[in-house]
């Protein structure tokens, strides 16, 4: 099991943290640990004893009792729909634009405070590995060694280090000039930002900044300004889900435009209408309209 | 350019480069005998190298020769009036817009910047010799510099090419040329088709190579990647921006959409010089392709892929649906078009297809603050629209889900 093309296997083994698709709106994620009391899965299509499902390649269909699921690989994507909450999470529109634009790629050494739940530090690792690193850092104690179990179930160990800090305090440790890129996703970010531009390698890097309160931006951009960073963008990113239906509509004939209307009398044909059916991609009523403000700024030699 | 070079942080002769400005990026080689035009200057870039990634330089006309500034002289975003609530100074009532508030001639400006003026001193003498720049606000004030700094002053800050840099590289000058295909929809493009190193990913790109070079970005030179391209050649200007590896480029595979067909099992590649068996069953077609396009062919038919990215002037319907099944199971695909129609379409083929679950079609919405001292708000302008993508993730066809039948519920709309 990985969250890495390159180590995964087609088949579920013990051990493996797996999604289990049961529809639309269903997704959970388990850890097929046979070490832990836990024994099976507990679906709305019945229950999937553990043992019954290593071997069964992933991506196929898994039956129930009552119907069945799909058993799939994880992804960062998967785990940010399924994780078990700890805190409000970033979700995918945002992660993607942070690992855009702090140019993250394999190699890059980046800090992230804090950890929160870990949703965006799955997508992280997943992009700086396999010779990158990502030093993460939360004042919260419990969801550190949470999140330190996951990294080591979800085989990110060798590329992720959780630490319980208060960056705030004590900024990034012993990260001195070393990381390329930091992100900040703190109630007070503007006072990480001279530790952060400390752990900033000299050479430059660049920095993000999620808040979703405009007074936390106004303060943060004043507080990166003050310490030298450029090109400083404030922007909001979101994702309207369309819902794709084929509608059918009453289509009003009018009867001058029937060639022969008395024939039409005649047959007493009196609804002067008919059906016409088209696909749509409809934009729901209600919408997610905001998640946060990103701000993000290099910093240059 | 070799691998252990690539990210090195001097400027080297016949680098590729991004020139960036305020709201403004152009890429460009620089170097020896190597000019540029900007801004409708032609400029010799011959100085800048041998400065740093991420220096600040301006264009001296009268020297012919860029020149490194200072950080924190004249800035862009040096905005340095914090004033309090309400407080901001003076106010335009007293302004008419007669134009004769400034007594320097353009003549005189000309001038100045022949002799080489350096372009803050140019500002400061624009300053000085307006006769309304002490009456006004103090944003007025600074509205008023950065007005004439866009105008008068050529300075520019030399960047490493990275994919958001390139991405407004084309956003502010040639959106068409990508399919209007925005910075935030390709970051989630990335993101749900879960590319990264030692993948094998195949990327159908009508965007002059940039998602070509996105997945290459991401991947750093590990796995494979299976680059479907119109027409007969590849043509990736977007990528050769970043000056990739030499030895990262070889790990891509190119094939021309006029030769896709050839990966279907039905089809057998013939071999240059070597004469087919007669007897074949069931019969296939056959097809002569040269060797780069049969070393693509043979990849696809021997590997199954882990990502598939669609960004192309095609209809995506007819392609995501024959490319389908060389993904492996349990992966991610993801398509872009500038047109919600034809994802319509696909969406509901992919979904009658019963070979994938998680079928989404989304909308991707951006919008650029201004954040300054009791004057933030969204910017006044901003993108309409960066398309639409449809994404899923691969599962074994599902056989209950025969052609033409769809779970979907017609809906009466009256």
């Amino acid at each position: 099991m990985s969250f890495f093309n390159q180590n995964r296997k087609d088949t579920v083994a013990a051990g493996d943290v797996i999604i289990v698709y049961i529809d639309f709106t269903t997704m959970l994620a388990v850890h097929v640990d046979l070490s832990a009391g836990k024994t099976a899965i507990h679906t709305k299509y019945g229950a999937i004893p553990f043992q019954s499902i290593i071997g069964h390649r992933y991506g196929t269909k898994f039956r129930c009792k009552n119907g069945y699921v799909q058993l799939l690989q994880p992804t960062p994507e998967l785990w940010t729909k399924t994780m078990p909450f700890r805190t409000q999470i970033l979700y995918l529109p945002d992660i993607s634009m942070i690992l855009m634009q702090l140019d993250l790629k394999p190699g890059s050494v980046v800090g992230e405070s804090g950890t929160g739940s870990g949703s965006l530090s799955h997508a992280i690792a997943r992009t700086v590995a396999p010779h990158g690193h990502l030093f993460t850092f939360d004042y919260h104690e419990l969801r550190v060694l949470q999140f330190q179990k996951e990294i080591n179930s979800h085989g990110l160990a060798s590329v992720v280090t959780a630490q319980h800090s208060d960056v705030y305090k004590d900024g990034y440790g012993t990260l001195d000039g070393v990381l390329d890129a930091i992100l900040l996703d703190l109630p007070c970010p503007w006072f990480a930002v001279p530790h952060a531009k400390k752990a900033l390698k000299k050479s430059g890097g660049r920095l993000g900044s999620f808040s979703p309160c405009i007074e936390q931006v106004q303060r943060t951009c004043k507080e990166l300004k003050a310490h030298g960073f450029k090109d400083i963008v404030t922007l909001e990113c979101l994702m309207r889900p369309l819902e794709v239906k084929t509608l059918t509509m009453n289509c009003w004939i009018p009867t001058q435009a029937e060639a022969n209307t008395d024939e039409r009398r005649d047959n007493k044909l009196k609804t002067p209408f008919s059906q016409v059916s088209f696909p749509t991609a409809i934009v729901p009523w209600e919408v997610p309209g905001h998640s946060g403000f990103l701000t993000f700024a290099s910093f240059y030699s | 350019m070799d691998a252990d070079t690539f990210d090195a942080n001097i400027i080297k002769d016949s680098d590729r480069v991004i020139f960036q400005r305020k709201d403004w990026s152009k890429d460009g080689i620089v170097g020896h005998g190597k000019s540029l035009v900007i801004s409708k200057l032609k400029t010799k870039t011959d100085d800048i190298v041998g400065l740093a990634y991420g220096t600040l330089v301006e264009w001296n006309k009268h020297a012919g020769k860029f020149e490194r500034v200072e950080e924190g002289e004249l800035e862009d975003d040096d905005f340095t009036a914090d004033v309090e609530d309400g407080e901001t100074g003076g106010d335009n009532r007293n302004l008419v817009d007669n134009s004769t508030a400034q007594s320097l001639t353009t003549g005189e400006i000309t001038a100045m910047k022949a002799q080489g003026v350096k372009g803050k001193e140019i500002i400061d003498s624009l300053v000085q010799n307006s006769l309304t720049f002490e009456t006004r606000q103090e944003y007025a004030k600074e509205k008023y510099i950065q007005k004439k700094k866009d105008k008068h002053v050529f300075r520019f800050r030399i960047l490493r090419p990275t994919l958001r840099l390139v991405c407004e590289v084309y956003g502010c000058g040639k959106p068409q040329r990508i399919n209007y295909l925005r910075l935030d929809t390709l970051a989630i493009m990335l993101s749900n088709s879960n590319i990264h190193a030692g993948s094998n990913v195949m990327v159908v790109d009508g965007v002059q190579g940039l998602l070509l070079a996105a997945a290459m970005e991401r991947m750093g030179g590990r796995g494979k990647i299976v680059h479907v391209h119109p027409g007969p050649q590849p043509i990736i200007p977007a990528y050769e921006v970043f000056g990739f590896p030499e030895e990262w480029t070889r790990s891509i595979y190119h094939l021309s959409i006029d030769n896709l067909e050839v990966i279907s099992p039905t089809v057998e590649i013939l071999q240059n010089g070597v004469e087919p068996l007669e007897i074949s069953e069931p019969p296939v077609k056959r097809r002569k392709l040269n060797d780069a396009q049969q070393e693509s062919a043979r990849f696809i038919k021997n590997h199954l892929m882990d990502s598939l990215m669609i960004a192309s002037k095609h209809h995506p319907k007819t392609i995501l649906l024959f490319l389908l099944p060389f993904l492996g199971l349990s992966r991610n695909f993801v398509v872009h078009s500038s047109f919600r129609e034809p994802l319509v379409e696909t969406f509901q083929a992919v979904r009658s297809s019963g070979r994938a679950v998680r079928v989404c079609l989304n909308e991707t919405w951006l919008r650029l603050y201004q954040v300054l001292p009791s004057r933030t708000h969204p910017e006044n302008n901003m993108s309409g629209s960066g398309g639409y993508l449809l994404s899923g993730t691969t599962v074994e066809k599902d056989s209950s889900f025969s052609d033409g039948a769809s779970n979907e519920t017609a809906r009466n709309f009256d």
